[in-house]
């Protein structure tokens, strides 16, 4: 579903690669954890799955579409379809949470029905449906400032959801939150992914989490996938290596 | 400790200044000498004359209307000009020029702007309000073009990844972020075009200003004393509602 040849990605004015010919293949189903250091390379990887950044060197193919080469608009239907959540929500402050989660239509309309906010009942209804799944009815009219960690990412997670998504990327999303509040989140992206039959690929520091929720486990060391398997045969040696000092 | 060498030829050069522009300004503190006059010119701003009073708050509601309009559309035409202003929304090429456009029209006064409309627009508020606007439009334009590219990326980022079209993205990614600050700067911007309008009526521009100056110029000093005290109480009042309603918003 998607595939990642040789990508390597070098930021302006800088001479290391963030990311370096990377070579991954991720199917539908997978519930991926990626692991590494900060600066490992993390988040420039999972930025790339959805074309916020793009790969210096090397192809992405995402559904068998080029990313480099994609047109605006073609870029745009990708997205549409690609759900993503962030360490710091990114939720539009002074919005509530419904208009919040409204937000993850603007892929599907135009700019002129997402600025008017002229949604149809059956969007409405969907909105409320997301935001049930994520157990936040009754906060339908909060304004998000007014909420606490876990239920903004909450937010986030029912705006991915408006989306319809294929595919969900998760940046860090519990680093800013207290570890039961990050297991909440992961039980509830788990039991999302299920029922949906999603390929999710996410970010995380925490070993035991990705231990716990993912079928398969990536680990990135300066820019590099130095480890590509299952949770159970990242041990003591892997973790070394991820994480060591050397 | 506190104080090197650099701290102390700072002295040296800021007393110099000092100096150079007492100078220059003719500062010269012993002209208060003949205070008892001042003293005597101030009484007879009183008792004040309030048989004019009708036609001098029709004249301040004038100022305020002229203030009013000035700004507010200027606002509404900034606010657009500000996302092709600022360096992460702005189309490619659009940033230098309006960047620079909206520091020429900064810069040149509205007294100016004020003096070259009322000869080709006629005396009257109409051309205040159009110098007050234009003005506002490059003081708007910078500070809230500013406000877009000190917005956390965060949510535009967010915007990208949902599929949003380029402007849905900045528009939702940055205005709900940005907008308490840009109501501040609009109310500073209007407070600031109540007494540039003031200033406006001296050279013409109608309202409370032109009368203020009208009435010192034939020596009618005890209307005077009202003008100046129903300016002071107009001031007042326009800070307390627009500090009460910036409070709501925010």
């Amino acid at each position: 579903m998607i595939e990642c040849k040789n990508v390597s990605v070098t930021y302006p004015g800088s001479h290391t690669k963030a990311i370096q010919a990377v070579n991954l293949t991720f199917t539908k189903g997978e519930f991926i954890c990626v692991l590494g250091k900060s600066g490992a390379g993390k988040s420039t990887f999972i930025r790339c799955l959805n074309g916020l950044q793009m790969p210096t060197e090397g192809d992405i193919r995402l559904q068998g579409r080029k990313l480099n080469s994609l047109k605006e608009a073609e870029l745009r239907e990708i997205r549409r379809h690609t759900g993503m959540i962030f360490q710091h929500f990114n939720l539009i402050p002074r919005l509530t949470v419904i208009q919040n989660v409204l937000t993850g239509l603007f892929g599907s309309r135009s700019s002129f029905k997402s600025v008017t906010g002229l949604f149809t009942n059956e969007e409405k209804e969907a909105a409320n449906a997301a935001i049930s799944n994520v157990g936040l009815t009754g906060f339908e009219n909060r304004r998000v400032e007014q909420l606490s960690g876990g239920q903004k990412q909450r937010v986030g997670i029912a705006r991915a959801l408006l989306q319809q998504p294929v595919v969900l990327l998760g940046d860090e999303p519990v680093a800013s939150l207290d570890p039961g509040t990050a297991n909440q989140i992961f039980t509830l992206l788990r039991n999302m992914h299920d029922d949906l039959g999603l390929l999710t690929i996410i970010n995380v520091h925490d070993l035991q989490l990705a231990k716990k929720y993912a079928d398969r486990v990536i680990a990135l060391r300066e820019g590099e996938v130095i480890f590509d398997g299952l949770p159970e045969e990242f041990g003591d040696n892997e973790y070394m290596k991820t994480y060591g000092d050397e | 400790m506190w104080f090197k060498k650099k701290h102390i030829a700072l002295a040296v050069i800021l007393t110099a200044f000092v100096f150079l522009s007492m100078r220059m300004t003719e500062f010269d503190l012993s002209k208060f000498r003949d205070f008892g006059n001042m003293i005597e010119f101030l009484g007879q701003w009183f008792p004040m004359d309030t048989t004019k009073l009708p036609l001098m708050l029709e004249d301040a509601g004038e100022t305020l209307a002229m203030a009013f309009l000035g700004s507010f559309l200027a606002l509404f035409i900034a606010l657009p000009v500000s996302f092709l202003a600022a360096k992460n929304t702005a189309p490619k090429g659009f940033f230098y020029l309006l960047r620079t456009s909206l520091s020429f029209i900064r810069s040149v006064p509205e007294i100016v702007i004020g003096l070259i409309l009322l000869t080709m627009l006629g005396l009257g508020p109409f051309p205040a309000v159009i110098a007050i606007m234009i003005h506002n439009i490059g003081v708007l334009g910078k500070l809230i073009s500013e406000l877009i590219e000190a917005a956390d990326p965060g949510p535009q980022e967010a915007m990208r990844a949902v599929g949003a079209g380029r402007w849905t993205a900045h528009l939702f990614g940055i205005l709900p972020q940005i907008w308490p600050n840009v109501l501040s700067h609009f109310f500073y911007r209007f407070e600031v075009a109540i007494r540039t309008s003031l200033v406006l009526g001296f050279i013409g521009g109608g309202g409370i200003g032109q009368r203020l100056f009208n009435d010192f110029k034939t020596f009618q000093y005890s209307a005077v004393a009202l003008d100046v005290l129903i300016i002071m109480v107009m001031v007042i009042i326009i800070d307390f509602l627009t500090s009460y309603i910036r409070n709501r918003v925010i």
